[in-house]
C-alpha cells in the first residue's frame, strides 16, 4: 500500500478523526512502483542500499561546493543526484534539485541555492527514513 | 509455521475443516496496472456517491493517488445538484443502498439527462435490485472494493471504448526473456550513474538481453571500437567524456557507427535538439521507464533489420 513509503503518516490519524480531511500520502517522498515493477526484491534491496550509500555523500558535496562557490561542481552534483532521484520517483526532490541545477548553470552560487540545497537535504533526510522503514519490512 | 487444523464433524450432516496460520505481511504491493495508464486517465473527473462517509474518502483517495479529480456527494440528489452545475464528469461511482434515492434511482435520473456519462455501481453482496435495469451500469462491483479491480474498470472506462479492456498490454507480458529473441540486438550501456546503471542494466536482463557497461563516454567509445554494438543507450552527463562527444567521435571515426539512444533527466526540447544534432538518433527521459525502453527497443530494432536488408538487397 502507498502509505508504507511515509513512516510518519499523520494523515492515517487524522483519517481516524477527521475523514473529510484525510488524504492518503502515496508519493509524499518517493515512488518505488518503477523498482517493483521488476518483482525481485532483492534487486530493490540493492538500489535502495545503493541510493542511501550514495546519496548522503552527493548532497554533502553539493553544499560543500556551493559553499566554495563551484557552481559547476553543484550543477553536476545536482544532476547525478537528480538521476538518483529519478529512480525512485521523488518529484519533490527531483523538483528541488532541477532548481539547484537552473542556478548553477548560470555560473552562480547564491543564497537562493543554498536555500534549495537545505530544503534538499530536509527532503532526502525523510526520504532516507522512509527508505529505511521500507527495507525493514522487504527484511 | 505454527497455527492450528481442526475438524469438526457430525454423522449424516457434514464435516468443516478449519486452520489458522501465521504469516508475514506480503512486501510486494499488489501490481497497480493503473501507474501504466495514468497518462491516459490523468485529470478525468470522477463524481462519488456515497452516503458513508467512510466509503467516499476511501474512493476519493484512491481517486487521486489515480491523479483523476474526485468530486464527492452524499446522497442521489446532492450528486444531480452538482451535475446541473455544469461540471462535465467522465465517471460516476454510485453506491446502491442510500437513503430516499438509490443507485438505481440515481443512474435511471442521469441516464435522462447525461446518457453518454457512463456509471459504475458499487453493490453489495446479495442485492440484486440493479438487476431489474440491466444495462443501466456499465459495470457493478461488489463490495468489498478490490482496488485492483477498481483500477480495471475506471481505466477501461476513461480511455474510452476505443480500447477495450482485452486490448491492454499488461505490462509483465512486456518483461518477457522472450523480447530479446525477437528483438536480438548488441547493446552498450554508457552511463555513470550507480543507480541509473542498476535499474537499465536490470531492464534489459529481464528482456532477455545481456548488455554492456561504459563508464563514462570516454570507454564507450573504446568498447564500441572493439565490439560491434547495435545500439548504445548512452547518458548525456558523464565524466571525462559526456555522452554528445562520445556520439561525435563514434560517427567520426567508426565505418558503422552504432545506433545511438540518449537517456538524459533533462527532457527539455532543446536539450533533445541538442542530442540529435550531436549525431544521437533517438532519445529517452530518465530514469528510463519499461514501457518506453522497450518501446524504443523495438522501433530501433525494426529500423536495424530493415536497414540491414536493405544493405544486402543492395
Amino acid at each position: 500500500m502507498p502509505d508504507k513509503y511515509n513512516p510518519e503518516n499523520t494523515n492515517m490519524k487524522n483519517f481516524e478523526t477527521h475523514p473529510e480531511t484525510f488524504t492518503l500520502p502515496p508519493n509524499n517522498f518517493c515512488d518505488l512502483s518503477m523498482l517493483e515493477e521488476m518483482e525481485d526484491n532483492e534487486y530493490l534491496l540493492e538500489i535502495i542500499t545503493v541510493l542511501l550509500s550514495e546519496m548522503p555523500g552527493d548532497i554533502k558535496e553539493m553544499k560543500q561546493a556551493a559553499q566554495e562557490g563551484k557552481a559547476d561542481i553543484v550543477c553536476k552534483k545536482a544532476h547525478k543526484l537528480k538521476g538518483s532521484a529519478g529512480v525512485i520517483q521523488a518529484e519533490k526532490l527531483i523538483a528541488m534539485l532541477g532548481e539547484i541545477e537552473t542556478i548553477g548553470k548560470k555560473g552562480t552560487t547564491n543564497g537562493e541555492m543554498n536555500s534549495f540545497i537545505e530544503n534538499a537535504g530536509e527532503e532526502y533526510r525523510s526520504i532516507e527514513k522512509a527508505l529505511k522503514i521500507y527495507i525493514a519490512r522487504l527484511g | 509455521m505454527g497455527g492450528a487444523i481442526d475438524v469438526k464433524s457430525r454423522e449424516n450432516k457434514g464435516t468443516t475443516f478449519t486452520f489458522t496460520m501465521l504469516s508475514s505481511a506480503s512486501s510486494q504491493t499488489l501490481r497497480t496496472y493503473v501507474t501504466n495508464h495514468i497518462a491516459a486517465i490523468e485529470g478525468k473527473q470522477v463524481l462519488v456517491v456515497d452516503d458513508n462517509l467512510t466509503n467516499r474518502c476511501i474512493l476519493k483517495n484512491q481517486l487521486e493517488i489515480w491523479k483523476l479529480v474526485p468530486t464527492l456527494a452524499s446522497s442521489g440528489a446532492e450528486a444531480l445538484e452538482i451535475m446541473g452545475k455544469g461540471i462535465q464528469f467522465d465517471l460516476l461511482l454510485t453506491d446502491m443502498q442510500m437513503p430516499d434515492m438509490d443507485g438505481c434511482e440515481l443512474a435511471l435520473n442521469v441516464q435522462g439527462l447525461y446518457p453518454e456519462l457512463p456509471v459504475i455501481l458499487l453493490s453489495s453482496v446479495g442485492d440484486d435490485r440493479n438487476k431489474r435495469y440491466e444495462g443501466l451500469f456499465r459495470s457493478i462491483l461488489a463490495k468489498p472494493i478490490k482496488q485492483e479491480m477498481l483500477s480495471k474498470l475506471i481505466i477501461n472506462e476513461l480511455r474510452g471504448k476505443s480500447k477495450p479492456a482485452n486490448e491492454i498490454q499488461p505490462i509483465k507480458q512486456k518483461l518477457s526473456l522472450d523480447f530479446a529473441k525477437e528483438h536480438p540486438l548488441k547493446i552498450l550501456v554508457a552511463e555513470d550513474n550507480l543507480v541509473n546503471q542498476k535499474l537499465t542494466l536490470k531492464i534489459l536482463s529481464k528482456l532477455g538481453f545481456d548488455a554492456d557497461l561504459a563508464k563514462n563516454g570516454k570507454i564507450a567509445v573504446e568498447m564500441a571500437a572493439r565490439e560491434q554494438y547495435d545500439l548504445v543507450l548512452m547518458d548525456v552527463q558523464m565524466p571525462e567524456m559526456d555522452g554528445q562527444e562520445a556520439t561525435r567521435v563514434m560517427r567520426q571515426t567508426m565505418e558503422v557507427s552504432p545506433t545511438i539512444i540518449a537517456m538524459t533527466a533533462n527532457a527539455m526540447k532543446e536539450d533533445k535538439d541538442e542530442c540529435l544534432k550531436s549525431g544521437m538518433d533517438d532519445f529517452l527521459s530518465k530514469p528510463v521507464k519499461l514501457e518506453q525502453l522497450v518501446d524504443m527497443l523495438a522501433k530501433w530494432s525494426n529500423i536495424i533489420k530493415e536497414r540491414y536488408l536493405e544493405e544486402k538487397c543492395a
